[in-house]
């Protein structure tokens, strides 16, 4: 009896532990829901000053690095993708088990639903996040209509347990795989592309849309709990490519926030457009949600507000807030890596052979296999010795890897077949690979760069530039000249 | 309450753990509760039918039980009579809510030939579930009372457990009298902490899940492709699909008793075996020896035997097989499809027995080795592919469909089908493919090991150390965990057999 209850014991105490293994490898770390909530619980208790709430327009409107950087304000984007309002509740509502925020602000973007429940997978990011508590049951209630589905949805496992088919490497390891960039997270998201939008025309927005019973519900049961709490709630509506009818339900959002609550209501999509400065053609990057320069021009108004009317303190300098200052940093990171995709001629690559977080890779092939002729050698000057390469070997072309900032590998590539892995991360190599092969015209020794099993050379003969940032784990840019017509190419990601 | 269904995982444990702390007189009390509830969570209406069919069956035996201590010929045609009222009355309801709708749509379709129309609507009664289940075991129990066979059951709420006991109330194994009605009585006897007991009877269930949601769920999403669309399939994916049905249904059936075998054993009761590798058969007679036994035994004591069985000549016997096989059909469900399919089972025994000669006579002029490995595989594999030709009718949707299912499968060829990998294709991907590849792989070796050895599942690691029981016990328990079909991802499936 008892040798079979240790067994017993050792096999249940196993059993758990294999399990919680295999949950937390198949549970759902989606970058746009649950892994903000996730690392809201690492936030250490009291700190977050500002907390914003809502949907993707509210994580992708308030730059938390921005806010940081030029305010030293410590805000944290508390979101979910397309989260319906009563999920916002539920959030506050866990929010404020940890933190004292001194400012909310609120994103209205889904009161124009007008479902009683958002589509499941919606409902599933916007819930499954929260950690197992009375907040997390009735937020689940709330959010899947049990009368259709009955209690499953009350077992996570049932649905993400068959994510063993499209699992990654940021099942396997903390923070996605890439703590540098994730380990301080604020639930801030940032797109750099632009797509140029038409400002839309919402003059004829007069009128008011009823708000869904639910929807009317929960966003006054937020503002009853901020008011509970003597917190102070920013009501907005980020700017996106707005129809009428949705501008007609931030006509009701407002009025009850002024009214009956006494909040302001910033609606960036008319009344504060003109104050911030939107502009529809450089701003977005999408039709739904701003771009950084969009999101800038946003924090930046709330910057001001938040400093001069709220008087949120600024927190540089705190150790206890050096999580924002890192956090911060990844943007400007970020920034600094989409700055150069702009770049048009090498000199203007100069500096960023210096960096430190780069990795690069550059080869140079000479027509013909010879040395590179005075006049070209002439015009290239400044480029090679700007990046600290000598005119012997530009002139003889080769393979060059700066790391950390510094030339740590030249080779001159003198045989036909050689070949050279470059250690970018922790889960990426490069590949340097020089053989002869017929490039088209005529056979030739070429040099190709390999990342991911992904052709990284951008031309025949010429130059070529490919540079890794080791700190977001991504392609910077990939660049080349061509010698046999001068052309400054850039490879599209 | 499916057995995989949350509803379950929370109410098994909650029996369960009272079950074992209560006082042993009242455990049957217990179980019946909990029987009760099982069963009205599908419907609570039902729990009147059931109940019905408790309380007349069980005054039968007792009637007839009575009437047996007198003597004399108007007492004997009581008894007779007592027992005809009972089985009638059950078959009645049954035939009320199972056979009513289908046989007024045939009559109309007759009379209508005459231009009468009988009665226009569709009757639509919801089929309770189980029902043909619970009441094939009431039925048993009478003419067990009436034979003799048994003794009748004077406590009526054990007998009432005996009829909606929960393990194995919907879909079986249909017990007998003398097996779980003595057990029952025997209840306050069962030493409830057997560690060895209960460690198999959850191996046991576990791998009934296995059986359920990591095979027979997946397989169904090929079948359910391929039978809903054969008109967009050519031969190879026809083929695929009434294989994989065979798959399916067979998992899928022989998990519901697997599951409810290994819940009974947890609780100290032995059901009997319902499936023995049904598909290593090397003839008809042979699969129906090893395929839902407790419904094949159950027509062969109660219906075939009191035609005649094989004593009254050769004409006979077939035709009280071909009788058993329709009505094993129609037990199946109201639709032409099960009647041929019965049908076709009654039909491949007879030929086989008129052949036998033939083939014999053949085989020894021939000097065919019918001992040789060879001969039996191409046994097993002729076998497989006649119950497979029967399970075309049982699962199309219409005796129309079936036929153009089967035409089709003969006249468009596609062996290129072989190479462009179409069998990646029809309903599952490749991974999940793969899954279901080696999870079948898994359940014949299982298969072959009881088959060959006569090594049950739970008996497969008695003679290794303690932690190999452990690993696959590991192994299934994951595997259903992780591969199972279930949730957003797999529509739940229901257990097949419920239906009938």
């Amino acid at each position: 009896m008892k040798k079979n209850a240790v067994k017993l014991i050792v096999f249940v105490l196993a059993f758990i532990l294999c399990f919680c293994g295999v949950t937390s490898v198949l549970d759902f770390k989606y970058l746009d829901s649950t892994f903000k909530v996730k690392m809201f619980y690492e936030q250490e208790d009291n700190t977050v000053d500002v907390l914003v709430l809502g949907s993707s327009h509210a994580y992708q409107s308030v730059n938390t690095a921005v806010l940081w950087k030029e305010y030293g304000i410590a805000a944290y984007d508390l979101c979910g993708a397309a989260q319906p309002i009563w999920n916002t509740y539920y959030y506050l509502e866990e929010a404020l088990k940890t933190q004292t925020p001194k400012v909310i602000i609120l994103d209205t973007y889904t009161l124009h639903y007008t479902d009683d429940y958002s589509e499941v997978s919606f409902a599933i990011k916007n819930t499954y996040g929260l950690k197992w508590s009375d907040t997390k049951t009735e937020a689940i209630r709330v959010s899947f209509d049990t009368e259709k589905y009955g209690m499953q949805y009350y077992f996570p496992i049932l649905q993400y347990h068959s994510r063993y088919n499209d699992l990654n490497k940021s099942d396997f390891y903390p923070y996605q795989a890439n703590e540098e960039m994730y380990q301080n997270h604020k639930g801030f998201y940032c797109y750099f592309q632009t797509t140029a939008l038409e400002e839309p025309d919402l003059s004829e927005a007069t009128y008011f849309n009823i708000l869904t019973k639910k929807n009317d519900e929960y966003y006054r049961k937020i503002l009853d709990l901020a008011t509970s709490h003597n917190i102070p709630v920013i009501v907005t509506a980020f700017p996106f490519a707005a129809e009428i009818y949705q501008q007609a339900y931030f006509n009701t959002a407002k009025d009850i926030a002024e009214n009956d609550y006494n909040f302001p209501f910033y609606n960036f999509l008319t009344d504060y457009k003109d104050a911030v400065g939107i502009d529809y053609a450089t701003d977005f990057s999408d039709k739904q949600h701003l771009n950084y320069l969009g999101n800038t021009k946003i924090t930046r108004f709330l910057g001001d507000i938040l400093q001069n009317e709220y008087h949120v303190p600024d927190r540089r300098g705190d150790k206890k807030y050096a999580s924002w200052e890192a956090d911060a940093q990844v943007y400007y990171n970020q920034l600094e890596n989409h700055e150069v995709t702009v770049y048009t001629s090498l000199e203007e690559y100069i500096p960023v052979f210096s960096n430190d977080r780069y990795t690069i890779i550059m080869t140079e092939t000479i027509p013909g296999g010879k040395t590179l002729s005075q006049s070209a050698l002439n015009s290239l000057r400044p480029f090679f010795s700007g990046i600290g390469i000598s005119d012997e070997q530009a002139a003889n072309g080769g393979a060059w890897i700066f790391e950390n900032g510094e030339l740590t590998y030249y080779n001159q590539c003198y045989y036909d077949n050689y070949q050279k892995t470059v250690k970018l991360s922790r889960f990426n190599d490069a590949l340097i690979d020089i053989e002869i092969a017929d490039t088209g015209d005529g056979k030739r020794k070429t040099k190709r760069i390999t990342v991911d099993k992904e052709d990284k050379t951008t031309v025949n003969t010429g130059i070529n530039i490919y540079i890794y940032d080791t700190f977001t784990q991504s392609t910077v840019d990939t660049v080349g000249l061509n010698f046999s017509n001068g052309e400054f190419v850039r490879k599209s990601k | 309450m499916q057995f995989n269904s949350i509803h379950f995982l929370l109410f098994f444990p909650i029996v369960l753990a009272v079950y074992f702390i209560i006082p042993k007189k009242i455990r049957y009390l217990w179980l019946l509760a909990a029987s009760y509830y099982f069963y009205m969570s599908w419907n609570a209406k039902y729990a009147i039918l059931i109940a019905f069919s408790t309380l007349v069956t069980y005054l039968c035996g007792i009637l007839i039980h009575q009437i047996a201590k007198e003597e004399g010929k108007p007492w004997l045609r009581l008894k007779r009579f007592t027992l005809v009222l009972g089985i009638t009355a059950n078959l009645a309801i049954l035939f009320l809510f199972k056979y009513l709708d289908f046989a007024v749509q045939n009559l109309n379709l007759l009379l209508g030939k005459i231009g009468v129309t009988l009665i226009d609507n569709h009757i639509d009664l919801l089929l309770p579930v189980g029902i043909s289940f619970y009441t094939f075991q009431a039925l048993g129990y009478v003419i067990d009372v009436y034979r003799n066979d048994t003794k009748p059951e004077y406590n009526f709420f054990r007998y009432a457990l005996f009829v909606s006991f929960f393990p194995q109330l919907v879909a079986g194994p249909i017990e007998r009298s003398d097996n779980l009605l003595e057990q029952l009585r025997n209840a306050d006897k069962i030493k409830l902490w057997n560690y060895e007991r209960i460690i198999k009877g959850f191996m046991v269930m576990m791998w009934g899940y296995f059986l359920k949601v990591v095979i027979a769920d997946r397989a169904a999403v090929i079948a359910n492709e391929v039978f809903d669309n054969y008109y967009a399939y050519d031969t190879s994916a026809l083929v695929l699909g009434v294989v994989f049905f065979a798959v399916q249904i067979y998992c899928d059936f022989a998990s519901y008793s697997t599951i409810a075998i290994g819940a009974a054993g947890i609780m100290g009761f032995e059901l009997m075996d319902n499936f023995d590798t049904p598909y290593f058969s090397r003839s008809i007679k042979e699969f129906w020896r090893r395929w839902h036994i407790s419904l094949s035994t159950w027509f062969r004591d109660y219906l075939y035997i009191p035609l005649g069985g094989n004593r009254k000549g050769k004409g006979r016997k077939y035709l009280n097989l071909m009788i058993v096989f329709l009505a094993s059909g129609l037990w199946h469900g109201a639709n032409w499809t099960y009647i041929i399919w019965g049908a076709l089972h009654g039909i491949y025994q007879i030929i086989g027995e008129l052949v036998r000669p033939l083939k014999d006579r053949f085989n020894e002029k021939l000097h065919v080795r019918t001992q040789a490995k060879s001969y039996k595989l191409l046994q097993m594999l002729l076998t497989f592919s006649l119950t497979c030709f029967a399970w075309l009718f049982f699962r199309a949707d219409s005796l129309r469909a079936a036929v153009e299912y089967i035409v089709r499968i003969f006249t468009r060829p596609d062996p290129w089908s072989l190479t462009t990998g179409l069998f990646y294709n029809v309903g599952l991907d490749r991974t999940q493919m793969n899954i279901l590849l080696i999870a079948v792989l898994v359940m014949l070796t299982v298969d072959l090991l009881k088959y060959k050895k006569n090594i049950r599942f739970e008996n497969i690691a008695d003679h290794q150390n303690f932690w190999v029981r452990g690993l696959i016990l590991f192994a299934l328990i994951f595997a259903v965990i992780v591969f199972g079909a279930y949730g957003d991802s797999f529509d739940a499936q229901q257990f097949i057999y419920f239906q009938f």
